[in-house]
């Protein structure tokens, strides 16, 4: 099976995803996610000439809101599950 | 040295781009029923939506999106008929989401055009998109200079996250940093006609980033461009501009190549420095939102907007130049910036003499204002007031002399004219029996001047009507003193 | 009074004729609770004080001779991805293990305005991404017919309380059959409504083209109310469909004479087990025999529903997940020193490894230069999917397969193989795809003492098909056997 992803490939979807794998774990996940990707990418052998692609299963549209104001939640709500807080505001590490 | 700068502008093409971000001005954000705020306290107008909290889905805001269709219509674009919203996505503290709704390959508006008046020729810059997105939070960056790079930390306001913005994207049409200026006054002018937008450059309810490069004039082939970030006002996009071009004519010229970079002007120094080179492009994962169902903007729908259109001001110096008379210059003048053409039209409610109405504002009154730096808006004197000054002189109730100090007053006071004459004995003695008790006064007390009139110096009666304008303090109405000293005399 | 082995509509009637209190019900649900749930570790979240506190206000209310309505003072347990104001919710994650929400989500609004018990917060896979509810780090279901196999995920925590009589009745959500399959695997009733039937406002978004809330009940009764409880239109999901709720509680016990039945030969996979098999055969020889037409059909794109499925989901996923960045709520790697390092040791720290897989798949397909080979043409190839089923629903009122291609499994048996705990959805998948509506219903019992689950799939907002056929395969079956813990 596989060898569509490799250890390189994987670097770079990780840190698109701003996630993060050890040494060991990147081995493991190499393997996986080739093998995953191995079967998913099957779907080349179906014929969709002149297919639409879907992104939706309803036929709606048009679905919009009046500008009219709502109440906003109070600071204290919007603030009570920070992390950290500093000031009124979400507080972050510097910026890199 | 000039020469050398003269040929080097022979010898290179600049191609300029423009992306435009304009807030609008709805009451709500453009997912959630948020109010818009500026200024306040750090995230007081936010909720579950525009701080991205889990199971929190958006609604789009219809007034927002027709506010897009009205954009798209003034830039002469057509409108989508199927349209639809993307997720682009990139991790940033100021996104609540780390994705931001915008549109990518079904935006509202495509195609269009708008041509800037640049006094000795028209510019016609075709406009590739007008979309609609959400805007980000805001970043403070705490630390000794506030800057980002010397910050020990920042802390997030999401008070802005979620404000509609619609972003206007010009084809490479532009070809100088003075074209990319009236670019953008134009663009301004246009939103704020539309009433979209407050267009407030300060609060940076619109704000542009430029892509530039030079070419050789004698090729097709545009150069590597680099995209300037940060021009928030007229003067630093012409600014920024300029040092850019000068920067890579010198590349070039030196032999080196123009690295595709995002930079960012810095003001301080006038000049741009690199923020990231092209390697570092996002990847940005566009896809079809699915939280949000496709916009279907029909024809009916379409028209009901057109509608309501106001007039825009290439109609309106059109219409000054066709149906008011004025001059080319005096046409494009009044049109063609917001508010004086908003102040004009509301002079003309109250006084319909455009002539006169626009020479006062050509004339005393901006020089007035650009001697003050304030903006018509800002000074004390209002249309009608402006208005009933202009109507009393074209009456020939009070002359131009005595018009200019009335005008300074109201300049001053904000009073109307009829107040100031009122108050201060200003207005005109047209009463010829009160006039001819003076003008024999004047005739009895000045017998030499009368005499070298009546042997034929004609121009001796300047002299007369000069001292009874001086006895009436400039009140009496020269023409009729000129009638009355003529037949007196002859 | 055995009030812990009663339905919903049953416990309804005694507060209605004032027979029980709801604090009595309270009473007995918390009891048995503290009793088995040590075993079953179905909730997440429970506080008996809430609980009886809550059920007192619901005594007085209806003791001011207020309206009773069907799940007045009735306990249900909520999955723990459904948002409720002031109580934890965790998606059994440890990036949101202590996240407070700020806000109820539509489904729990429209049960509070009937003035409902809710009973806690249900295990579940972390981000209801699993089959096997082990992916909770908040430990694993244990499926309470036998405690060394699985109870089925994502909505192992649901789908066990009501077996074990933890509830009588509990929400879950249905990505790719995350209510079916563990209903299936647990021997109770749960049905993924159409998509757009049930608002998603407040369900924590795994895949937002797919998701939809449903219940979990213990018979068909039961779920067509609390079906009907929580659907309707909501402006604050744009996806929601502006129709009228029928009443679906009028189509238990219908005539199906004359109705037709298809068998998607494409969801009688080669791995399906032969007792299930013969169950779902069984099922359909009693269908015929009360004068349903019954025949074998093929919707030959459902062969590609899998990979179109583990590429939809985790691409959508990968997107929606994003948020947790350590920024504005839940966990948060405090030893970083900046941004980037932050989202990623939070990231990494925060998320179980079956998340990150699919956070990883849905990035790659999504990524420049794959976009077009993944994402779109998966797009295009649900659109092949949907249409096959328009197709049969010309035909066919409705559509039968097994839920599961197999009983329970053991606990351990396939967590370090992902391609092959995929494959346990293969039958309730594509439903997700087409948007529409299915069921799973208890069918039978294998020779091992585990239950075995019949699905039935109806046409876009045909909920009233599937409830009918559902209703005349549940009064065939009969089934009463209960788990013993
Ligand atoms: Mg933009
Ligand atoms: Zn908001």
């Amino acid at each position: 099976m596989g060898n569509i992803l490799n250890r390189k490939d994987i670097v770079h979807i990780a840190k698109l995803a701003e996630l993060e794998y050890s040494d060991v774990e990147i081995e493991k996940i190499t393997s996986q996610l080739d093998k995953i990707i191995s079967h998913i990418a099957k779907i080349a052998e179906a014929d969709t000439t002149d297919v639409l692609s879907t992104s939706r299963v309803l036929e709606l549209s048009n679905v919009f809101r009046q500008d009219k104001a709502r109440e906003s939640l109070s600071r204290e709500e919007s603030l009570k599950n920070a992390p950290l807080e500093d000031s009124g505001g979400f507080k972050v590490p510097k910026i890199d | 040295m000039e020469n050398k700068t003269a040929d080097l502008n022979n010898k290179y093409e600049t191609v300029i781009g423009l992306e435009t971000h304009v807030e609008l001005s709805t009451e709500t954000k453009m997912f959630c029923g948020c109010k818009l705020s500026f200024g306040e306290k750090p995230n007081t107008y936010t909720c579950p939506v525009c701080l991205g909290h889990p199971g929190s889905l958006p609604v789009v805001n219809k007034k927002a999106i027709e506010s897009a269709v009205k954009i798209a219509l003034a830039l002469n674009c057509s409108i989508s008929e199927h349209s639809i919203f993307h997720r682009k996505n990139y991790f940033y503290p100021d996104m609540p989401k780390n994705y931001q709704i915008s549109q990518y390959d079904l935006p509202v508006g495509v195609g269009g055009y708008i041509d800037i008046n640049m006094g000795n020729y028209v510019r016609k810059v075709k406009i590739t998109r007008v979309h609609v997105e959400e805007d980000t939070g805001k970043l403070i960056h705490i630390g000794s200079t506030g800057r980002i790079s010397e910050a020990d930390y920042s802390i997030v306001d999401f008070n802005r996250a979620g404000t509609p913005l619609i972003e206007i994207v010009t084809d490479p049409d532009i070809k100088s940093p003075e074209e990319a200026k009236q670019y953008m006054i134009t663009l301004r002018n246009t939103l704020l006609m539309l009433n979209v937008s407050d267009c407030s450059m300060e609060e940076g309810s619109i704000r542009s980033d430029a892509n530039v490069s030079v070419k050789l004039t004698t090729t097709d082939k545009l150069g590597t461009r680099t995209e300037i970030k940060n021009l928030n006002s007229f003067k630093f996009l012409q600014k920024g501009l300029e040092y850019e071009v000068e920067r890579q004519i010198d590349v070039l010229e030196s032999g080196r190549e123009v690295l595709q970079q995002t930079r960012h002007y810095d003001n301080k120094t006038q000049t741009t420095k690199v923020l990231r080179q092209k390697e570092e492009a996002h990847d940005y994962r566009y896809f079809p939102d699915p939280d949000l169902v496709p916009m279907k903007i029909l024809p009916d729908w379409i028209n009901e907007i057109k509608s309501a259109l106001p007039e825009l001001p290439g109609a309106r110096e059109k219409r000054y130049k066709n149906s008011l008379g004025l001059s080319d210059y005096d046409s494009a003048f009044m049109a063609n910036d917001f508010e004086i053409s908003s102040y004009f039209e509301e002079t003309l409610k109250h006084h319909n003499n455009a002539k006169s109405v626009c020479n006062w504002i050509m004339g005393d009154f901006s020089a007035f204002i650009n001697k003050n730096q304030v903006t018509l808006k800002e000074s004390k004197i209002s249309p009608e007031n402006l208005a009933d000054l202009v109507k009393m002189i074209d009456r020939q109730e009070i002359n131009s002399k005595i018009a200019k100090s009335v005008f300074e007053e109201m300049y001053d006071s904000g009073e109307s004219p009829q107040e100031i004459i009122l108050k201060k004995g200003l207005k005109q003695i047209s009463d010829t029996g009160e006039l001819e008790a003076i003008i024999n006064e004047v005739i009895l007390k000045n017998p030499d001047a009368v005499s070298q009139y009546k042997s034929g110096k004609v121009k001796a009666i300047g002299f007369l009507v000069g001292r009874i304008m001086a006895k009436t303090q400039g009140k009496a109405n020269p023409q009729i003193v000129n009638e009355i000293i003529v037949k007196k005399l002859s | 009074m055995d009030l812990i082995n009663l339905s919903a509509h049953e416990l309804n009637g005694f507060i209605k004729s004032k027979e029980v209190s709801v604090l009595d019900i309270a009473q007995d649900y918390a009891q048995r609770i503290e009793s088995v749930d040590e075993k079953i570790n179905a909730f997440i979240t429970f506080d008996k004080n809430v609980f009886f506190s809550k059920a007192k206000e619901i005594d007085a209310y209806i003791r001011s001779g207020n309206e009773i309505f069907d799940f007045t003072g009735i306990p249900v347990a909520i999955k723990d991805n459904i948002c409720t104001k002031g109580v934890r919710t965790t998606c059994a994650s440890r990036i949101l293990s202590s996240y407070i929400s700020v806000y109820d989500a539509t489904v729990i609004k429209k049960l509070n305005a009937q003035h409902f018990l809710m009973v806690g917060k249900a295990n579940m896979d972390e981000f209801a991404m699993g089959s096997s509810n082990e992916n909770s780090s908040f430990g694993a279901v244990r499926n309470p017919w036998n405690l060394d196999y699985v109870p089925g995920g994502s909505s192992g925590g649901p789908a066990a309380s009501v077996a074990a009589s933890e509830v009588p009745c509990s929400l879950g959500s249905d990505t790719g059959g995350s209510i079916r399959q563990p209903a299936s695997l647990c021997g109770v009733v749960g049905m993924k409504p159409t998509y757009g039937r049930v608002s998603r406002y407040g369900l924590i978004a795994f895949a937002s083209s797919l998701d939809q809330i449903g219940p979990f009940t213990r018979d068909i009764k039961d779920c067509a109310a609390l079906l009907e409880a929580i659907s309707g239109y909501d402006e604050f999901d744009s996806t929601s469909i502006n129709t009228n709720v029928p009443r679906y509680k009028s189509f238990l016990n219908s005539d199906i004479k004359g109705m037709k039945v298809g068998i998607p030969k494409e969801l009688m996979v080669k791995e399906i087990d032969l007792q299930v098999k013969e169950s779902v055969e069984n099922v359909l020889k009693m269908l015929e025999k009360s004068g349903a037409i019954v025949e074998e059909i093929s919707l030959p794109s459902l062969e590609y529903a899998l990979s179109v499925y583990y590429i939809i989901a985790p691409s959508e996923a990968s997107s929606n997940l994003s948020r947790y960045d350590g920024v504005r709520y839940g966990y948060r790697n405090m030893d970083a020193r900046t941004l980037r390092e932050m989202y990623k040791k939070t990231r990494a720290e925060g998320f179980g490894p079956e998340v990150k897989r699919r956070i990883m798949i849905g990035t790659y397909c999504l990524s420049a230069g794959y976009y077009d080979a993944y994402y779109d043409k998966a797009q295009k190839v649900r659109t092949l999917i949907i249409n096959d089923f328009k197709n049969a629903f010309s035909t066919y009122d409705v559509l039968i397969s097994p839920t599961s291609p197999t009983t329970a499994f053991k606990i351990g048996d396939k967590v370090d193989d992902p391609l092959r705990m995929y494959l346990s959805d293969i039958c309730t998948i594509p439903v997700n795809l087409a948007g529409i509506p299915a069921i799973s219903l208890p069918a039978g019992i294998s020779k091992t003492g585990l239950p075995i689950g019949v699905q039935v799939i109806g046409d876009l907002l045909r909920e009233d098909n599937v409830l009918k056929i559902a209703s005349a395969i549940e009064s065939d079956v009969k089934w009463k056997i209960k788990p013993q813990i």
